[in-house]
């Protein structure tokens, strides 16, 4: 068995409300401050009973698993509160439900750790997590003080990892939490807890912490080429603390739609991928980077380093993304070679991406179900090397 | 916060300490202390011995650690302003120093002999809530800081550290400014002003930006009175060296000798 054909394929949904004003393309920022009265909570209605259908289909197609993140004070996702469409999803759905996640640090710990054992039970133990740090914007959303952010997030963890492992009761003093009698019900089902990632932007303080526990990382918003380096980096301090770091614990992200023609992928593909950069994603540095959000380090990385938030510009998507448009071979060989350049098999894939519409996302979730990865669990059966292919070819992007 | 995270502690390091005279302790603004103003100039030149302690943070360096909280927040820059040996004395305190100028006098009443206040933070009115600074781009904050101009220590603010470290300290202090302040530059002064119990003065500039002087009313309600300054924005003492110096020179010299 190798590397590709035991790749995990896990169907990522944003819940993006799309209905946007006409005049929104003069709003700086689509995050923060983008008033909510442009919220219809009928339209909502809709689109969350749409969007939990595509994530139920993709478990009915047979994905490994489902995955949802949180976002606040946008557009960009329906999704604060994630463990409420999580628990939605459990009873209708047989695969993972990864929630990629909470910053656990915007809460209190142990009621994000209860939530978590309750989706693991109820869903008999089908629950993924990641540990995100939020991004700058959740802290102008929130009451957290960006300045602390990074020291409450450690803290967090350590507190949610005491209330899965420890046996309770128990005291907990730190800096910022302090309980009595910490002892979560329920308990979650996979022992000692379940699998947990930590999503980052390549810093190292976030790398030695995902290493330090044993956690799966995934990275985000950092070129591929960057994220291959972060990759090797994590996986060498993974080491250095213990942890085999085998293939799955890396998660990286691809974009990808699949069609008939790769002429006919990329006039379907283009709006939407296009809408997402330009819109869902659609903010400014100052909402990005709140004062004491970043260490000293990061920051000095991020002066110099291009804002992917709101940009269209294609040659930077591309630099960034792994994004790929068109036959089930072309999107085959792209992603099985984005799977061997970076040694990791546990894929988040936006098969539905900004204002798609249901039936490309039904068509797109449904190709690559029954086209894509059937040719990659199948690359190292076909001897004939028609199924390997090279870090250049899997660059290949609609343009 | 880790000492990898590049935010570790040194308190109090390169303070100003008091001299022989009497001393006045001014605690600066948002944007730090660049440089030596005209006021505090003019405070020296009736006789006091100005003493600016280093706030860790608002000085740009490297190494400053986060407090976790409010409360040891105070206790970072207690140990600063204890520090320099000037207390008790009169305290002058700007912006966000007249917020923490304020708890001082009203948390260690023995170290505070007199206060005054340049359109300090601490209250929020939800009435008039002003600019939200930090929402600001970072090459535009400094601009609305005052009302005639950005003075050219303020441009040049951290400047000599070069090209690389500069921007560096100039988020720094942000960072300790903001994490005073965030979200809206409220610690609950409002809830125990009536605490101060020595001579108090607020000046307020007329064009402040970031605390409109209607701000200056929850103030007054509390027992400090409030003098306003025409055509000055929020570091009035820049705006308006001359007026702001001679009310303040006309505070302390109408206070007893030795406070």
């Amino acid at each position: 068995m190798g590397l590709v054909d035991q790749a995990e394929f896990h169907f990522f949904h944003f819940f993006p409300y799309t209905e946007l004003p006409p005049d929104h393309g003069e709003r700086e920022s689509l995050w923060v401050d983008f008033p909510n009265t442009n919220y219809d909570p009928e339209v909502g209605h809709r689109l969350y009973n749409r969007y939990l259908s595509e994530m139920v289909l993709a478990d009915r197609l047979g994905y490994d698993g489902l995955v949802i993140n949180e976002h606040h004070n946008t557009q960009y996702s329906m999704n604060p509160a994630p463990n409420l469409t999580a628990a939605a999803l459990v009873p209708q759905t047989t695969s993972w439900i990864s929630v990629f996640g909470t910053p656990p640090n915007l809460g209190y710990p142990n009621r994000l750790a209860e939530e978590y054992a309750m989706l693991d039970v109820m869903s008999g133990g089908r629950l993924r997590v990641a540990f995100p740090l939020g991004t700058g914007m959740e802290y102008w959303a929130n009451a957290v003080n960006p300045a602390t952010a990074r020291a409450r997030f450690r803290e967090s963890i350590d507190i949610i990892l005491h209330c899965w492992t420890d046996d309770g009761p128990q005291s907990y003093t730190g800096d910022f939490y302090t309980y009595r009698y910490l002892n979560p019900w329920p308990r979650p089902v996979q022992k000692p807890h379940p699998e947990c990632y930590i999503v980052g932007t390549g810093s190292p303080e976030t790398i030695e912490l995902a290493a330090e526990l044993g956690f799966g990382y995934s990275v985000v918003f950092i070129p591929r080429v960057a994220q291959l380096k972060v990759f090797d980096h994590y996986r060498e301090r993974l080491a250095h603390h213990g942890h085999e770091p085998t293939p799955d614990k890396v998660a990286f992200g691809v974009f990808a739609y699949v069609a008939e023609s790769d002429a006919k992928a990329e006039e379907e593909f283009l709006p939407h991928i296009m809408y997402f950069f330009q819109n869902n994603l659609r903010t400014t540095p100052r909402y990005l980077n709140p004062p004491g959000y970043v260490t000293v380090p990061e920051f000095r990385k991020r002066i110099q380093a291009p804002d992917v938030h709101g940009t269209a510009n294609w040659d930077d998507l591309v630099a960034i993304n792994r994004i790929v448009a068109g036959t089930p071979e072309k999107v085959a060989d792209a992603i099985g070679g984005w799977i061997e350049e970076s040694g990791a098999n546990r894929l988040t894939l936006n098969l539905t991406i900004g204002d798609m519409p249901n039936w490309k996302v039904v068509k797109n979730t449904t190709l690559f179900a029954e086209e894509v990865i059937p040719r990659l669990r199948g690359r190292v059966a076909r001897s004939d090397g028609a199924g390997t292919t090279s870090a250049t070819s899997a660059t290949e992007v609609v343009a | 916060m880790s000492a990898g995270d590049g935010f570790d502690a040194t308190p109090g390091d390169g303070a100003r300490p008091a001299g022989d005279g009497t001393p006045l302790l001014y605690l600066p603004g948002i944007a730090g202390h660049p440089a030596s103003s005209p006021v505090l100039d003019a405070l020296a030149a009736v006789g006091w011995d100005v003493v600016v302690p280093t706030i860790p943070g608002l000085d740009g360096r490297s190494g400053f650690h986060v407090p976790e909280d409010y409360l040891s927040w105070l206790v970072v820059v207690w140990d600063a302003l204890d520090a320099t040996g000037a207390l008790p004395c009169p305290v002058v305190g700007a912006s966000l120093g007249g917020m923490l100028a304020a708890d001082l006098a009203v948390l260690r009443p023995e170290a505070v002999t007199a206060l005054a206040l340049l359109a300090p933070f601490g209250i929020f009115d939800d009435a008039h809530p002003g600019l939200d600074l930090y929402a600001v781009p970072t090459a535009d904050r400094m601009s609305h800081l005052f009302a005639k101009g950005v003075p050219e220590p303020f441009v040049e603010r951290f400047a000599d550290l070069g090209p690389e470290d500069g921007p560096v300290a100039r988020y720094l202090c942000d960072v300790a400014a903001a994490n005073l302040l965030w979200p809206l530059g409220d610690r609950g002064h409002a809830r125990r002003l009536h605490r101060v119990r020595c001579p108090a003065l607020v000046l307020w500039g007329d064009q402040d930006e970031l605390l409109p002087v209607a701000t200056s009313e929850a103030w007054s309600e509390h027992g400090l009175p409030v003098e306003f300054v025409p055509g000055a924005g929020h570091l009035l003492e820049w705006d308006e060296p001359d007026t702001v110096a001679s009310r303040l020179v006309e505070f302390v010299v109408g206070l007893p000798v030795g406070t």
